[in-house]
């Protein structure tokens, strides 16, 4: 048995800012231009009311208003946001217990669903997706909703603030921007909508070299990335070599899927394009021309980024009727993995 | 088929103050006693909610896992096996959650082993007074099932709209200065542990009314929210009070590592033999509960 993204929902706060102006912000500006080197333009800031929740609540309700469900069929509800926060902008606090997913599924009007959250880190989205792909395969669920609002900006905030020098471990956050996203999930009628497949792994080794907590000199969270590292060739090809070993157990390859589209993870055009080079010299073949990208328009948005993407690309027409994406999750653990999936009937 | 325990683990020390060392001890141990090659284990959740320094990212998994050594990299590892770690949070019944997404993985056969840790510690590592959970650490292990007569036979889950959700823990984003790493607030409704026992009382014989199960021979592991609230929550469903174990006295509020503290406990005393009727039962602020029907 298959799934499928049944409906899909977008939230992007109307408040636009510049890299620019992020940038003059910043007490210790780098030697280097920032927006030349991620392609960010703008990205979306939170209003002063949003926050995880609001914003996750504005996505599902966006993905619930195309989606032959109601809240009252919906099975599970997951949220999977790194963020999880509450109270807007004046109480702003980061929720621990008990889940996002509890408050949401009741404003929603969805209590009979079976509710919880999901951690890790931009993978957020992509756990709740695999979650409740197998319970869909298992037969132990119908369908579900995955949400992850990110109020993530507050990173950046304490990066203009902090970073001292070129080689600062916050400068990553200075890449993020805010949205949510919303998907809903439920077994494939056909081969020509569904998800084909979809594997994701953790390498540990590396769970260390990206760290989000709150600061210790001023206050605010912060994002300690050793870019260097995160972002080596070595770890980029822990993706490709992943999907070929998937190919070697279950037959088939990367020519044959004939992807008309590859999504990655948002976190700077050079970047999205160094993944599909260093993926491409692994599989000894070339990866879909169509490389979608949102990044300089949104930024980076953390877990739901892919989904942001994914849901502007429907939208404009980028993808069409029965197109197949590979779409490759990235996220600090390391995180890795790949999902393929064929769009026919999901519409924004 | 419904998935099988393996085997289970706790983590007791009290000069350890991380609930990672403490999963990851508990993890070990449970690997161990079910003599397993620990690379097989594909998947583990991690249902801890509090964590040392209110680390955001990367999941708590994913440092347990590194700790326990499993498939570090895929890469460097060559043997093709692969592992996936996550946090899932649900206050202190993710456990049960987790098992409802263990069993499905084990059902699809998408995977071997699921490792399901808990455990919880303030982030200051101290354990202040307005901090109501014990710092330790429980591991399952669960695998897929052979028998349809055993392993989990079904689950519940049932949630209620209640005043500030009864039990909030959070982190004061515009109240921490420089001591965000440290802090924590923990606000607990003063009617919240009545309403939850309720509620999950009512889960749980809900359940058992619905399957057919014997009042007499059903056991009961379930949360540890105070003193007494075992016993109470076993007259609420109907049971006797000699069906469940009390494990507040020994251990406190294990909070997220309150299922396998439990079941650990009795398989320690012989209490898992073959056809024993078990049920986990769940209460969390939200509010929220979870039953989990398991035969040994």
């Amino acid at each position: 048995m298959k799934s499928r993204f049944e409906s899909i929902g977008v939230y992007l706060p109307k408040q636009i800012n510049t890299m620019k102006n992020r940038i003059a912000a910043m007490q210790n500006p780098p030697p280097f231009d920032l927006e030349a080197i991620t392609g960010i333009k703008e990205f979306r800031t939170a209003e002063t009311h949003d926050d995880s929740f609001t914003m996750g609540l504005a996505a599902a309700k966006d993905a619930l208003s195309r989606s032959q469900y109601k809240p009252e069929d919906l099975d599970v509800i997951i949220v999977g946001s790194i963020t999880r926060t509450t109270g807007g902008g004046d109480v702003r606090q980061i929720n621990f217990e008990p889940p996002l997913s509890h408050s949401l599924k009741y404003e929603l009007g969805a209590p009979q669903a079976m509710h919880f959250d999901v951690s890790n880190a931009c993978a957020g989205m992509f756990t709740g997706v695999h979650l409740l792909e197998r319970m869909i395969k298992a037969g132990t669920v119908g369908n579900g909703l995955v949400i992850s609002g990110e109020f993530i900006t507050p990173i950046a905030e304490t990066a203009t603030r902090e970073i001292v020098g070129a080689t600062d471990l916050q400068f990553g956050s200075m890449t993020v921007g805010d949205a949510a996203a919303a998907v809903i999930m439920d077994r494939a009628v056909s081969d020509e909508d569904c998800i084909n497949y979809f594997e994701i792994m953790s390498c540990a080794e590396y769970a260390q070299l990206c760290i989000g907590m709150p600061s210790d000199k001023t206050e605010g969270i912060g994002l300690y990335t050793i870019n260097a590292e995160m972002h080596k060739k070595d770890r980029i090809q822990l993706w490709p070599r992943f999907q070929m070993e998937y190919y070697r157990k279950n037959g088939g390859d990367i020519v044959s899927e004939k992807f008309d589209h590859i999504l990655h993870h948002q976190v700077g055009t050079r970047a999205i394009n160094n993944f599909s080079k260093y993926g491409s010299e692994i599989f000894e073949a070339p990866l879909p021309s169509s490389n979608l990208s949102g990044v300089e328009r949104f930024a980076n948005t953390a877990s739901t980024a892919h989904f942001v993407v994914l849901y502007h690309a429907l939208k404009e027409g980028t993808i069409k009727k029965g197109e197949k994406v590979l779409i490759v999750p990235a996220a600090s653990g390391v995180i890795t993995g790949f999902l393929s999936t064929t769009f026919t009937h999901l519409k924004v | 088929m419904g998935a099988i325990i393996l085997a289970s683990g706790i983590s007791t020390d009290k000069s350890i103050t991380n609930s990672v060392e403490h999963a990851a001890i508990a993890a070990m141990q449970c690997i161990a006693s079910a003599k397993i090659q620990a690379e097989d284990i594909a998947l583990i959740i991690n249902n801890g909610v509090y964590r040392s320094k209110n680390i955001v990212e990367p999941a708590i998994a994913l440092l347990i896992q590194k700790e326990l050594g499993i498939n570090l990299d895929f890469v460097k590892a060559a043997n093709g096996k692969d592992a996936f770690g996550l946090d899932l949070m649900n206050g202190g019944m993710g456990a049960i959650n987790a098992m409802k997404v263990a069993d499905s993985f084990l059902q699809s056969d998408a995977v071997r082993y699921v490792l399901i840790v808990g455990g919880d510690c303030h982030p200051s590592e101290k354990s202040p007074s307005d901090y109501p959970y014990t710092t330790l650490g429980s591991a399952l292990l669960l695998g897929k099932g052979t028998d349809a007569m055993r392993g989990f036979q079904g689950f519940a889950f049932k949630s209620e709209q209640f005043s500030n959700q009864g039990r909030q823990g959070y982190l004061e984003c515009l109240n921490m200065g420089t001591n965000g790493r440290n802090m924590m607030t923990i606000k607990t409704d003063p009617g919240f542990i009545p309403a939850v026992m309720k509620l999950a009382a009512n889960t749980a014989r809900t359940y058992i009314e619905k399957n057919g199960l014997n009042l007499k021979t059903v056991n009961v592991i379930c949360s540890q929210l105070g003193k007494g609230f075992a016993q109470g929550l076993c007259k609420e469903i109907g049971v006797p009070e000699a069906a469940t174990l009390d494990l507040f006295e020994q251990f406190g509020d294990s909070h997220s590592a309150t299922f396998g503290v439990g079941y650990h406990q009795l398989q320690k005393q012989g209490l898992t033999k073959s056809g024993t009727q078990l049920l986990f039962v769940g209460a969390a602020s939200g509010i929220d509960s979870g039953v989990a029907h398991y035969v040994c």
